[in-house]
């Protein structure tokens, strides 16, 4: 990777941090918890294990919920990326190094990435259980994956941001937690908008919009837009803060 | 001259913090930066490892500007913080090959370059112990390694003895001198004698606005304002004191202890000369008992005052 020198080192080193600290172990078990108990009562609650009310009374729900859970869960994974490095100097060690800022801010971006994949993985156990209950719907599954994954690349590049801001890592979970709200309730005010298009504009801006095609297994081209350019904004914006240090 | 240092310029909102800084650093040398706390030492050398970008000014590195140096300045450069940039939950073997790859490419030279930097901070017995679990003058060592671990040709030190017990201080200041064989280095410290000890130049710093700058002997002939000669004698009274008044332009004379226990005189001079030649050949022509006789040389820490007096005056008059 002679094109982002430095890229796969930091990414290799941040990984072994992350695995290596309780941190993500702590949200891990946290984050299966809570999955589990919610995948426990939507399967009492379902009366019947057909495979339409196995995607509508356990599958959906359960995926909704999960992105629910990650705007907590999110904040908390993120606070350090950035906000730890430079109240402990390490920050200015990177920006000294061989490394571009864009590939200091990718490695730890991948980073979290892996760790978001590494806590989905644990649901994985919920399909395999449908799965011997006669549920065969593996597309609308591999949709919901897809989703929920660029909603969370799109949770982390807001969280990665946020942590860039400031060196106190409370106040970067804080500022996160606040702009993932403030995303995910502008598709209420949306749907509250006396004005249709200006609702039409407030929902399109809303992740929660986007993810429900993906729930349906019915997205579209500008579902990936949206996410692809917020992700490509928040990312940007971070690596405008880093350099504005230098400013 | 390895470093320029250009008519820099830094301001924060309300605060200007260099005023048009310029200073050279030589090849080979140790050169001290020193200044009271809040002179803008570390704005300086932020601004020096191009970490924050001058208002004005520019930094030159071997007649190539910084901008143009670009990531190449990786390489040139070592610094050592005054905030350790220690990841502490890392070896220090592994921490210093981290910090290698970060800064250099050639990684057929990682394990030797890694191992001779930890014999070199004297840290064979450190090197497979946790950052966090290392007593502060070990931590220091450790930032020292990092700063020299891609053997660059300009070391940035930002008080490297601060913090630190006597025993430690006196290790990092032989490590230092060690580094200036093969290195160029820039010592910044509030600690004279350190200053004193270690450096070949000096740049003084106040309030964002460098004093004076240059080899510590010729800022000594700048501001030396007086020849002190201090002389040991068993003989010595009022006639010949003004007997040596009148023969040779003295502006003062003290004197110590008594006949008994040996005197100690000090003759104080404006005018440049050997006069301890003068003083030496008087006082056994009278027969003082002269025992012993040396020229008293200017410490830095009488160019610091002296420089410091001098602007602040100048200042002042400017008003």
């Amino acid at each position: 990777m002679n094109f982002m020198p430095g890229l796969m080192l930091l990414y290799k080193k941040e990984l072994r941090y992350y695995f290596k600290s309780p941190l993500v172990y702590i949200v891990g078990g946290l984050f299966s918890l809570l999955m589990g108990w919610l995948f426990f009562n939507y399967m009492l609650a379902s009366k019947e294990y057909t495979p339409q009310l196995i995607l509508h009374g356990i599958i959906i729900p359960v995926f909704a919920n999960m992105n629910f859970i990650f705007l907590f869960l999110i904040p908390l994974l993120t606070m350090k990326v950035f906000s730890e490095e430079s109240k402990n100097g390490t920050l200015d060690l990177l920006l000294r190094s061989k490394m571009r800022t864009i590939d200091i801010i990718m490695a730890k971006y991948l980073a979290m990435g892996t760790i978001c994949f590494f806590l989905l993985s644990l649901t994985l156990i919920f399909p395999i259980i449908l799965s011997f209950a006669g549920f065969e719907q593996w597309q609308i599954v591999m949709s919901c994956y897809l989703g929920v994954s660029l909603c969370l690349f799109f949770y982390l590049s807001i969280g990665i941001f946020a942590s860039s801001l400031t060196e106190n890592q409370v106040l970067a979970s804080i500022i996160s937690f606040c702009m993932l709200l403030f995303f995910v309730v502008l598709v209420v005010t949306g749907q509250n908008m006396p004005n249709y298009i200006v609702g039409q504009i407030f929902q399109y801006l809303s992740p929660p919009f986007h993810y429900e095609t993906f729930l349906r297994g019915s997205w579209r081209s500008f579902n990936f837009a949206y996410f692809l350019s917020g992700i490509g904004i928040f990312l940007y914006s971070t690596n405008i803060s880093l350099k504005s240090r230098s400013w | 001259m390895t470093v320029i240092v250009d008519q820099i310029t830094k301001e924060y909102p309300g605060v200007l913090a260099l005023d048009q800084a310029s200073f050279k650093i030589k090849k080979g040398s140790i050169h001290g930066f020193l200044g009271p706390n809040g002179a803008g030492k570390s704005t300086a050398i932020k601004i020096m490892a191009n970490l924050i970008r001058p208002n004005s000014g520019e930094v030159y590195y071997k007649g190539k500007s910084i901008q143009s140096w670009g990531k190449g300045m990786a390489k040139l450069i070592g610094v050592l913080p005054e905030v350790l940039p220690l990841y502490e939950y890392m070896q220090v073997r592994e921490y210093l090959s981290f910090v290698f790859d970060l800064f250099c490419d050639e990684k057929v030279k990682r394990e030797k370059w890694v191992q001779q930097t930890i014999e070199r901070c004297g840290l064979e017995a450190m090197q497979t112990r946790i950052i966090a679990h290392l007593s502060s003058g070990y931590k220091k060592k450790v930032g020292i390694a990092q700063a020299i671990v891609h053997r660059p040709e300009i070391i940035i030190l930002d008080e490297p003895t601060s913090a630190l017990d006597p025993h430690a201080i006196l290790e990092v200041r032989r490590l230092i001198q060690d580094l200036a064989c093969d290195h160029t280095i820039f010592l910044s410290s509030h600690q004279l004698k350190e200053m004193e000890q270690l450096c070949d130049e000096v740049t003084i710093i106040e309030k964002g606005r460098v004093l004076t700058s240059g080899p510590l002997s010729s800022l000594a002939n700048h501001y030396q304002r007086q020849i002190i000669i201090n002389a040991k004698c068993k003989v010595w009274d009022t006639g010949l004191e003004q007997k040596i008044k009148r023969q040779f332009n003295i502006e003062r004379i003290e004197r110590e202890g008594d006949e008994l226990m040996g005197l100690n005189l000090k003759f104080y001079f404006t005018n440049k000369g050997d006069h301890s030649a003068t003083i030496a050949q008087f006082m056994v022509e009278n027969k003082c008992g002269l025992q012993s006789i040396n020229e008293i040389e200017m410490g830095l820490e009488d160019i610091f005052c002296l420089a410091t007096e001098t602007k602040t005056a100048q200042g002042e008059m400017r008003q």
